[in-house]
């Protein structure tokens, strides 16, 4: 074997070989993702087209996968249970959003005023964010309870007509829900808001000031119209929490008395463990996911385009 | 031997052209800068040489070697970054001595090489430091010396002043070329600053849109710009372009007419007896774009000796002194023409002078294709 | 920030008053946040018999620990008598590993999603990203039957392992919008320095990340730690954590209702977490928000 011919052998091994790494190199990164990423596929896509197949299915008591076409949806959709819940849904979602946002943001721009123990201060008001719904729940639902909590407490001092009884009332105990998960979420909406606060363009504030616009003017025309996206992103993230709450009513009210104080969350647990009706519970789990997707997707799709964007 | 030779390159995303046929030779110890606006392709064919993208066709060669499918590490070069890229969790000596840890090198071998390479660069009391610790200029050091120590065949350069101010710049710019004369490496250097690739570079590659506009010494790409966007691009104040019409003069040779809207003293016939293409037949007649540099049109001042050609009166628009020169704002054939003066010539606004085009430096280019004719 | 507050001239009596407005506001707001904690804890400390004469809404007149000693080894939950203690081990063993698992799972797809892009990164990002946002309620029965078949249902492991899977997405959410901030250029230039894929992200990225680490950890340790849906469906008797084992506690309706047991008992099942935003909240505000703000 010649010289030249050694040498070419020599190089088209070394080619192969870096052609080899090349390969792995730009497939590295793949590889690595490829176990997260077809682990979601099938715990969170795939298990979704089941619960959709169940929920179209003949399902009762155990899994029958019989098609049945719409009739579990006819039978959710008939049954007063689910309206209530659904009727809960959007009173408890509604005012847990707009009581959280306001609590938050009024919490954020008092903090914002260079205030002594400010750290203490967040700690106090993001604390609940760090307990358990079912902790919560449980304290709450002493508290309000009429014959041991804050009714008996007021009247204890002498007022002995007060009455602060939602808690058993059919028609208020909605209420304390909010009550509640406003306790343990406005904190979180204040850190996001004092984080975008904080990221307000300085200049543009001074240069109002020089301008003579008050301290609350300044807030309300130009810092909070400018902090605009974490409206969208508190909003969005709290509208998610209040349709997958489970927890605070399990431990709060246990969806009573009676099923007033429903949510989907609930409903659906219990159609599909302590009631044997499986295709119902899973056509109302689709209407949840629906519903929160509705939302979600196009966020996701606002957000992830002004990346590209950027 | 070739050190570096790039033939025909192209690259492309989608229907998006990023480099459209690169062809570049470089021999050892060629500083060549590729300069151009962002978006031209620059940063991507210093990425591609270096390994850092994929090429969708064409070669590079170092070292007369086929380096298309050879891994960075084993080109043979380093690369110096914008952002100059230091780790921050290591110190400065673990910074520079990080690629020969990599490489297993002998801790004595990569002690000698730190501290070789620390001298050069005088930055043996930042060795311990984090670069958190250190200002721009010595970041700047550092990133170099992580270059420095491979001791490479080419080093590649990312707009490496881009991010220090106006004063560090200009000292860091001495201090590279300082240490190419000193090395005699080569050295292919990014930049969409001309004055950078004006100072530094042995040659110049202009690109724009990925393609290169033109390719030689930087005196000849000054004085001879391929076409209006290099002699755009290059040289502060930016080249003055006048529309003027190609004539014929009684005595057979080519002139240039400029159109004076204010017709103060008429229009402004200069001679072309002097440019390097000699036969303009083909523009007879036609517009053509007179490029003139502002340091190409000075101030006549009467001194008994028999005037000039190519001389006329005009009036100052506006005065701008900066210093060692002044920049006079004059009005010529409807356009803003700036001249550099010394300040002595200047005058003030509103004067009436006479200024002579030195059009032995002057540039002709196609209205049409803009190509220089 | 507004500094304008103290630029001269607005010492004022009216900025005084102001300055007293918000620290009011603030200190009120402050007590109600810590009222329901102090409630309990004060309870907690209390001798039933004291809780029942008055409200719970009350100073201890009289220490006792009986309560937590009852809640932590004695207290009945369902028909079983002894308290939180196994089901409090039984959430260490299942959330820690499922913790660290999100947390090296988190730091790889960040590292391959932002340094290493690839054809479609950006689909399967946004992909995992929705899988934070899918009511668990859609996937529980299917789930349920999974860990059936699999013979996994009801044990610490099929609890971990699904608590794990779910904590994916926010993990490489978390990682990926911190990466995506690391310049590009450290991993370029160590690439030319010899560094491939996995030493790149030992050498130069794992040293970058205890900022997010940290806001993983507590994220993925609250998050787990205070589950109740997975708890509540996948596991039963002695294999339930401890969220799960509270409120079948507060549930139990057998015998006398004990509210200072109840209450010391949430107490131990939430001073974990408690714990974790006292002493790295500060962190915790930080990446948290970072990584809402961006999406």
């Amino acid at each position: 074997m010649s010289h030249a011919t050694q040498s070419q052998d020599r190089s088209r091994d070394t080619h192969r070989r870096s052609d080899m790494m090349f390969w792995l190199q730009g497939r590295l990164s793949q590889i690595v993702i490829a176990p997260s990423f077809f682990a979601i596929l099938i715990v969170v896509y795939g298990f979704i087209l089941w619960t959709g197949y169940i929920s179209v299915s003949e399902s009762r008591m155990l899994p029958n996968y019989e098609f049945a076409g719409l009739s579990q949806y006819e039978r959710l959709w008939s049954m007063t249970r689910w309206h209530i819940a659904l009727k809960n849904m959007f009173v408890f979602g509604s005012l847990y959003i707009v009581c959280s946002l306001v609590i938050g943001i009024f919490l954020a721009i008092l903090l914002d005023q260079r205030i002594r123990m400010e750290g203490a201060l967040r700690t106090i008001f993001l604390y609940p964010m760090a307990l358990s719904f079912i902790v919560t729940g449980t304290a709450w639902k002493w508290i309000l309870n009429p014959g041991l909590g804050l009714q008996k407490f007021v009247r204890d001092l002498g007022f002995d007509s007060f009455t602060f009884d939602w808690i058993i009332d059919r028609d208020m105990v909605i209420y304390t829900l909010v009550i509640a998960a406003v306790w343990q979420a406005s904190g979180f909406v204040m850190a996001l808001f004092l984080a975008a606060l904080r990221g307000v363009d300085q200049e543009i504030i001074k240069a109002a000031y020089l301008d003579g616009a008050s301290l609350p003017r300044i807030y309300t025309t130009i810092i909070i119209p400018s902090i605009k996206p974490v409206f969208l992103s508190a909003i969005v993230i709290l509208a998610h929490l209040a349709i997958k709450s489970y927890d605070l009513v399990v431990a709060m009210t246990a969806g009573g008395p009676g099923v007033a104080s429903d949510l989907p969350a609930t409903f659906m647990f219990a159609m599909s463990f302590q009631r044997n009706q499986l295709g119902v519970g899973a056509a109302s789990a689709i209407m949840m996911l629906v519903t929160i997707m509705a939302i979600m997707v196009p966020y996701f799709y606002s957000q992830l385009r002004e990346q590209t964007h950027d | 031997m070739a050190t570096l030779n790039i033939s025909d390159i192209r690259k492309s995303y989608g229907a998006n052209v990023i480099l459209n046929g690169i062809n570049i030779d470089l021999e050892h110890g060629d500083f060549l800068v590729l300069l151009g606006p962002s978006g031209c392709g620059k940063s991507t064919l210093l990425n591609m040489i270096a390994g850092l993208e994929s090429i969708d066709s064409g070669e590079v060669s170092i070292a007369d070697r086929v380096v298309n499918r050879v891994h960075p590490k084993d080109r043979d070069i380093a690369m110096v970054f914008q952002s100059y890229a230091l780790y921050p969790n290591m110190t400065v000596g673990k910074n520079i001595t990080f690629g020969m840890q990599r490489r297993k090198i002998p801790k004595a071998e990569q002690e000698k090489a730190l501290s070789h390479v620390a001298g050069l660069l005088q930055i043996e009391n930042l060795l311990d430091r984090r670069p958190a610790q250190l200002s721009g200029g010595q970041r700047q050091r550092v990133a170099m010396g992580r270059a420095l120590v491979r001791d490479p065949h080419v080093f590649l350069f990312d707009e490496p002043l881009s991010n220090l101010d106006a004063k560090l710049r200009g000292e860091m710019r001495t201090e590279i070329k300082r240490l190419h004369q000193r090395l005699g490496a080569t050295i292919v250097y990014v930049t969409h600053d001309q004055v950078e690739a004006m100072t530094l570079a042995t040659q110049v590659a202009v690109m724009k849109a990925g393609e290169i506009q033109q390719y030689g010494p930087p005196q000849e790409i000054y004085a001879k710009p391929a076409n209006m966007f290099v002699a755009g691009f290059i040289g502060a104040p930016a080249m003055n372009f006048i529309p003027a019409t190609v004539t014929v003069d009684d005595a057979g040779g080519y002139g240039l007419i400029i159109q004076q809207s204010d017709a103060r003293g008429g229009d402004i016939c200069l001679s072309l007896k002097d440019y390097e293409t000699s036969d303009l037949s083909r523009y007879l007649g036609h517009e053509v774009i007179l490029g003139l540099r502002p340091e190409d049109i000075s101030r006549y001042i009467q001194n008994g000796a028999a005037a000039p050609d190519d001389i006329f009166t005009c009036q100052v628009d506006v005065v701008e002194p900066t210093g060692a020169d002044t920049l006079i704002t004059i009005s010529l054939g409807g356009k803003a023409v700036t001249a550099r003066f010394p300040p002595k010539h200047a005058g003030t606004a509103g004067d009436e002078i006479v200024v002579h085009f030195n059009m032995i430096e002057a540039s002709l280019f196609d209205a049409k294709t803009q190509d220089r004719i | 920030m507004i500094d304008v507050n103290y630029s001269a001239g607005r010492l004022s009596f009216s900025h005084v008053l102001g300055r007293g407005f918000i620290y009011g506001c603030l200190i009120f707001c402050a007590v109600i946040y810590m009222m329901p904690f102090l409630i309990m804890l004060s309870t907690s400390v209390r001798p039933l018999a004291e809780i029942k004469s008055g409200t719970i809404i009350a100073f201890p007149r009289e220490i006792t620990f009986d309560a937590w000693t009852k809640a932590w080894g004695e207290a009945c939950i369902g028909t079983k008598c002894s308290g939180l203690s196994s089901h409090f081990w039984i959430s260490l063993k299942v959330v820690i590993p499922s913790v660290l698992v999100t947390t090296i799972l988190g730091v790889l797809n960040g590292y391959a999603l932002t340094k290493w892009k690839f054809r479609g990164a950006n689909l399967v990002f946004g992909l995992m990203l929705l899988g934070c946002f899918v009511p668990f309620q859609a996937i529980l029965l299917p789930m349920a039957q999974t860990l059936g078949v699999f013979g996994i249902s009801n044990t610490p492991f099929g609890l971990a392992l699904v608590l794990t899977l779910y904590g994916i997405p926010f993990s490489t959410l978390f990682f990926r919008n911190y990466y995506v901030s690391i310049p590009d250029d450290l991993v370029k230039a160590a690439t030319i320095d010899g560094a491939g894929f996995f030493s790149t992200l030992w050498y130069i990225i794992v040293p970058l990340s205890p900022p997010i680490i940290v806001v993983n950890i507590i994220w993925q340790f609250t998050n787990m730690w205070n589950d109740f849906l997975f708890g509540a469906s996948f596991s039963n008797g002695d294999g339930q954590p401890v969220i799960v084992a509270l409120n079948n506690m507060v549930n139990t309706t057998t015998g006398v209702k004990e509210y200072n047991v109840d209450f010391a008992a949430s107490i131990i099942a939430a001073l974990p977490t408690i714990l974790v935003y006292v002493v790295a909240g500060k962190y915790f505000i930080r990446g948290l928000t970072a990584g809402s703000v961006k999406g």
